[in-house]
């Protein structure tokens, strides 16, 4: 009474062939990061040591480390991290919080989200006008790491506005129907309960401004440099731009160097997600409602 | 005005942009008695009670002409603070909505919000009260620390009212507070809301005529934004004036 009709059967078989299919299509899409990876150490892995981690770049490059474009990343990273996490962080309290539903607000968000889909290399033209020519920066750490900023805000804003409009309104109602004030119902009950989405995009958008190369280009950043930053207003040097210039406009550089330089860049970023994976398992692991 | 009078609403009328919801309501409620609105949905019976702590001023446009009085006092006037007038208005939702905190901290969350200094001893003091109006005392007085969103829907509707008690209110207004919970949960919140009449003015907006029946002294039918019949609970639903209102009550519609 209960055996799968002939109908049922065929229904049940093409229910996993498709299971199938769609499982078969999602491996191979995650096959390409473990290629990269694992090809990265494959042929990176002869020019690591902790010697290239932290030794100057010697004979034009060609030998030595990469010490002063780590350096340079850190300081490009959280220079542009100081700037843009406050300022995403309160237009999206703003957006979500208090901004009414009208049409300026609509076309704010439209913008941001428009914002997010520039190419790198017009931040960057953006950047020197901007920064470098308009506000006298000059090519330094300060103007390249606010070109990262102004990229990263768009993604910082949704990102934010998406962990504040998870938390359900009817928090927010029961918090005002007590009398309680926006300000005091955004600082007790929406951002406490959106601080680990929050927290996560902020760490994402640090691992996509340290991968970041076009937006620093013609901003702060440098071939090479005989010296490491000792300010803001100094030029450094990046991983990125690092490994596009010893991959095609050096002659004579060890096959391994791009490689090992790649590598570095890769664990770095991957470490950054890391954290930002641990962070949101901490949150989920603390809250206890 | 009368001294007896908690709210009276004069000439009120409220829109949601160019949605008219509510179409000139003259009215008064009466202090100390449970006051039911019923009507079908849509009739402006949870818009009234939201415009009285002014809950639904958020997002949407909206407007209003004539006014409403709670104690004498205009709640339109361009001088009231809405953080006051909702520390004395206070509202139960339709689905229990404790904060995501602990059961000890629901209770004060109104109270921090307003009261700066306050001592331990006094906060212990005002959770043990709350809670004790409102019977959950005895089952919870030993886990004060846990999670609201932990306790079931009646415990969590109990704790939503009470909540509200430290702050004093001079009118609470309960939105379908029933409506999310079991037979055993719909009576004990029903004899919790008869009790609390003795200190409270309490309004109680309601889909279920029975229980307008059971809890109210006074019922209000709505119809289409419209005031259609105020009498005694009584005499509304055993001599309604209106066809209308006969028609509601006999389940003809709605």
């Amino acid at each position: 009474m209960f055996r799968p009709s002939h109908e049922l059967t065929k229904k049940e078989l093409k229910e996993k062939n498709y299971q199938n299919l769609l499982s078969t299509i999602t491996f191979f899409l995650f096959m390409p990061a473990l290629i990269i990876i694992f090809l990265l150490f494959l042929k990176g892995y002869p020019a690591l040591s902790w010697d290239f981690i932290f030794q100057d770049p010697i004979n034009g490059m060609t030998a030595g480390g990469i010490f002063p474009t780590i350096v340079g990343t850190f300081w490009l990273v959280i220079i542009s991290v100081i700037v843009s996490c406050p300022l995403g962080v309160i237009a999206a309290i703003y957006l979500s919080e208090y901004a009414a539903d009208n049409k300026l607000n609509r076309m704010i968000r439209l913008a941001i989200l428009n914002l997010a889909g520039v190419p790198s290399i017009v931040h960057a033209l953006f950047g020197l006008g901007a920064f470098v020519l308009f506000l006298n920066m000059g090519t330094s750490i300060l103007a390249a790491s606010f070109t990262l900023a102004v990229m990263n805000l768009p993604v910082i804003i949704t990102s934010t506005l998406e962990s504040l409009q998870s938390v359900p309104l009817s928090y927010r109602e029961a918090s005002w129907n007590v009398g309680a004030s926006k300000l005091q119902t955004i600082r007790h009950i929406v951002l406490p309960n959106s601080i680990p989405g929050i927290l996560t995009g902020l760490v994402f958008s640090v691992g996509r401004s340290a991968g970041e190369t076009a937006a620093i280009l013609f901003t702060g950043v440098a071939f090479y440099l005989p010296f490491l930053p000792k300010s803001v207003f100094d030029q450094c040097m990046s991983l990125s731009m690092h490994l596009f210039t010893i991959s095609t406009q050096v002659v004579g550089v060890p096959d391994a160097y791009p490689f090992a330089t790649a590598l570095v860049l890769i664990l770095l970023i991957l470490s950054v997600n890391s954290i930002s994976v641990g962070l949101r398992y901490y949150f989920r692991t603390r809250r206890k409602w | 005005m009368n001294k007896n009078h908690a709210v009276n609403t004069n000439e009120f009328s409220f829109w949601y942009g160019n949605f008219q919801a509510l179409k000139g309501l003259t009215f008064n409620i009466t202090a100390n008695r449970i006051t039911a609105l019923i009507g079908p949905s849509g009739c402006g019976k949870s818009t009234y009670l939201k415009c009285l702590n002014r809950i639904n001023e958020r997002g949407t446009e909206v407007s209003h002409n004539g006014s409403i009085q709670i104690f004498g006092e205009d709640i339109y006037h361009p001088q009231v603070a809405l953080p006051e007038l909702r520390k004395q208005v206070g509202m139960v939702f339709q689905k229990p909505n404790p904060l995501p905190l602990s059961i000890y901290e629901n209770v004060l969350f109104g109270a921090k919000t307003h009261l700066k200094t306050l001592k331990r001893s006094a906060l212990d003091e005002m959770v043990e009260s709350s809670l004790k109006r409102v019977g959950l005392w005895d089952d919870l007085k030993t886990q004060l620390n846990r999670s609201a969103l932990t306790l079931s829907l009646e415990k969590q509707q109990r704790l939503c009212i009470a909540r509200l008690l430290p702050l004093k209110p001079k009118l609470l207004l309960l939105d379908e507070p029933c409506s999310a919970l079991d037979p055993a949960g719909i009576e004990a919140i029903e004899i919790l809301v008869k009790d609390l009449k003795k200190d409270y003015s309490i309004i109680i907006v309601t889909h279920s005529m029975s229980q307008a029946k059971r809890v109210s002294d006074e019922t209000i039918f709505m119809y289409m934004g419209e005031l259609v019949e105020m009498s005694s609970t009584k005499s509304l639903f055993e001599t309604p004036k209106e066809a209308r209102t006969a028609a509601y009550i006999e389940g003809r519609f709605g």
